[in-house]
């Protein structure tokens, strides 16, 4: 066979041809891309792909609307006042959150807590993915891990990643259907449902979605579940706003988490935010 | 619309090579090359247009004066384009390419003076000016670069202009794989370790970061500067290389005469010979370089890390004319080691434009104590990022990038270059937006 003296030439231009046949071909069966028609077809061809590998993102899961326990014993229970504690108040604590929670992990010296915690963590997928070390050592979904053990406190921090997902309604839905959940689980358990940090102002008011007026909205909405008696709110950017609802500048250099040496001042927070039975 | 986007890669440079290839040589080709090339400015900074357009009539002005009357004038068009970088470096809005485009100028004044420019008309020096593929970010051509090696007239010869097509095909293909494959994904691990904030990494995580900016340094600019000298290949056109795997040498005088090479040989020909170099006695030698660094960092931004960041190189460069460097050759290992050390640290400064954290970043090197340290998170780090560190040191020497370039025409190397393709555009189309780092001079 006779060699092609110019080898690239002629894949290349053939594979850029197929693979734009094939975006603008996923561009026309995806009706809700219509309208975007400046885009190369090559962007619909990876979106498509992309879509393969990890699986188109939903924000609705699954799990959501097959649950509807109704919080248990709430009558019973006496209204709480927050009162602070000392560092083995977390010995029976569990986090649970996005890369926030990553950071509280790593960085805030709470060592006696655990942590189901993972980057990217979502209210839609709270219960989908293995981010929990099971008792045999393999790590499972946080459903299978909080029906194993019982925890006596329960933070939650997530909302951040999927601001731009959803509408505020189907969050505070999401949130309410995944405090329901946790409760039906841990009956015990204090659920301590965490505002979500703000950013700076610099991110705020540079992105569409990742704003502080979307996370206020957002976090009153959630607040709302709260009833003081074994589900509180409370709010961690009393701590590190910088009075005009954004995160202040010196806790963090890419604008939306804390350096590790400011997870302290969370801490102290926390421990400030006790309830004892 | 930078030449590792979608847009780029899928609309500009086809529809433009089409046009290129279907207009008549030279007259027909400049023309379509300097319309090109405005074009290409325009899309992404549209506001800039009017200022690139006057920058390049007054250096086209200049040259004319510059040959008609000689020093005085050169001094005058030197000063006025001198003066425009350095308003431009101090104001808050920085234009666009425009220390390389102010560089590119003043060489085109130097040479003029020097008569070592011939027979230039207005379009060839508007198309040197303007020549999309280095406008923004170089490399530093001399317009002798421009002239002697051209291909002059393309068209006629179909196989020289497919072989430079298919050459500048492969040439643009490693340096998108080195902006986006390496550089960007390298980018992550030096980001990281200042989201932790450089009081809270660990030793190992602190030294990994280093390592990782290093690298990303090296791919962000070298795949820039190859994916320039690709499309001017493909264009018929040869800029000259910027990188000769800087990480190998043995000294720092010698890294720099392999990093942005034709930044380096710039000042080396239009500061540094015409001061004397390294004729006139040590202490003028010295002196010399002292200038040329001075000036080389403040090309580099108005800043004090960069100010820094020069002084650190200039104060080795120094020990090594005095006589370090005959140590250093002696022993090979021993200047290997010293490059490898010292070269990260000078990014630091270069890198960092706040004193508590150029402190902390070198208190944390050294393992002084730091706060709330994971002590583990070098292993956290250091496995996500181990792929591209590794494929990093891999590439930093030049086997992969020689074997490349040599036997494209292999089956097996065509196949590699596809995936390095598809993948880059893959990433291109799905990550988030990577800036060139040397954008912002």
């Amino acid at each position: 066979m006779r060699k092609s003296k110019y080898p690239i030439i002629i894949p290349l231009v053939l594979s850029l041809l197929c693979v734009e046949a094939y975006g603008q071909v996923v561009r026309i069966q995806d009706t809700s891309a219509k309208e975007e028609t400046h885009k190369p077809g090559i962007m619909y061809a990876c979106q498509k792909i992309e879509d393969l590998r990890h699986g188109k993102k939903e924000d609705v899961p699954a799990w959501q609307f097959t649950v509807h326990t109704e919080s248990a014993n709430i009558k019973e229970e006496p209204e709480r006042q927050f009162q602070t504690v000392d560092q083995s108040y977390f010995d029976d604590a569990l986090f649970i959150g996005d890369s926030r929670m990553v950071g509280m992990h790593d960085y805030s010296g709470l060592d006696n807590a655990t942590y189901y915690a993972e980057v990217g963590m979502t209210i839609f997928s709270l219960f989908d993915k293995p981010v929990a070390k099971l008792a045999d050592g393999s790590m499972g979904t946080i459903e299978q891990a909080l029906q194993q053990k019982q925890f006596g406190k329960i933070y939650l921090m997530v909302g951040i990643n999927e601001l731009g997902t959803g509408t505020q309604e189907r969050f505070l839905q999401s949130y309410k259907a995944a405090v329901e959940r946790i409760q039906s689980l841990q009956p015990d358990a204090l659920i301590f449902i965490q505002g979500i940090m703000y950013v700076t102002e610099e991110r705020s008011q540079g992105d569409a979605y990742i704003n502080n007026p979307n996370i206020q909205v957002r976090n009153k909405n959630i607040s709302t579940l709260a009833n003081n008696r074994n589900i509180f709110y409370i709010d961690v950017n009393e701590v590190y706003s910088d009075g005009k609802g954004n995160l202040s500048k010196e806790y963090t250099f890419d604008n939306a988490h804390l350096k590790g040496a400011c997870y302290g001042e969370w801490v102290t927070f926390l421990l400030e935010h006790g309830i004892v039975k | 619309m930078d030449f590792g986007t979608i847009p780029f890669i899928i609309w500009f440079l086809p529809a433009f090579l089409c046009i290129y290839f279907m207009v008549r040589p030279y007259y027909g080709k400049k023309t379509v090359l300097i319309f090109g090339s405005i074009f290409f400015y325009g899309i992404s900074y549209i506001k800039w247009l009017p200022v690139l357009f006057i920058l390049t009539l007054l250096a086209i002005w200049g040259t004319f004066c510059v040959r008609k009357w000689g020093k005085p004038q050169l001094v005058l068009w030197v000063s006025v384009f001198v003066g425009i970088l350095i308003l431009n470096k101090m104001s808050k809005h920085l234009m666009p390419g425009i220390s390389f485009f102010v560089f590119t100028a003043l060489s085109l004044l130097f040479d003029c003076y020097r008569k070592q420019v011939y027979g230039k008309g207005i379009l060839d020096m508007m198309s040197y000016l303007l020549f999309f593929p280095k406008l923004l970010s170089g490399p530093i051509a001399r317009v002798s670069d421009m002239e002697t090696r051209t291909i002059q007239i393309l068209g006629e010869k179909r196989d020289t202009v497919l072989d430079n097509l298919e050459r500048g095909i492969v040439c643009f293909i490693i340096g998108l794989g080195y902006k986006v494959l390496l550089a960007n994904q390298l980018g992550g691990l030096w980001y990281q370790v200042q989201t932790i904030g450089f009081a809270s990494v660990s030793t190992q995580l602190a030294w990994l970061g280093i390592i990782g900016y290093s690298l990303q340094l090296y791919f962000d600019f070298q795949g820039y500067s190859l994916m320039a000298i690709g499309i001017a290949k493909m264009l018929g056109y040869i800029l000259p290389e910027n990188f000769d795997s800087p990480y190998l040498s043995k000294s720092i005088s010698e890294f720099y005469r392999r990093w942005h090479m034709t930044l380096g040989s710039w000042f080396r020909d239009y500061i540094y010979i015409p001061l004397g170099g390294s004729q006139k006695g040590l202490k003028r030698t010295l002196f010399n370089l002292a200038v040329v660094w001075v000036l080389t960092a403040l090309w580099h931004g108005m800043h004090w890390n960069f100010v820094l960041w020069g002084m650190f190189l200039l104060f080795w460069i120094m020990l090594e004319k005095i006589g370090l460097r005959r140590v250093l050759e002696r022993i090979p290992l021993l200047g290997h080691i010293y490059v490898l050390i010292l070269i990260p640290f000078s990014w630091v400064f270069f890198s960092l434009n706040n004193m508590p954290d150029i402190v902390q970043c070198f208190l944390r090197l050294f393992g002084q104590e730091g706060v709330q340290v994971a002590a583990e998170d070098y292993i956290k780090y250091g496995s996500m990022y181990a792929p591209f560190l590794l494929a990093g040191i891999f590439f930093a020497f030049p086997y992969g990038e020689r074997w490349l370039r040599a036997n494209y025409k292999k089956g097996f190397c065509v196949l590699l270059l596809l995936v390095i393709f598809w993948l880059s555009v893959y990433e291109a189309a799905m990550g988030a937006q990577n800036p060139f780092m040397y954008f912002r001079f």
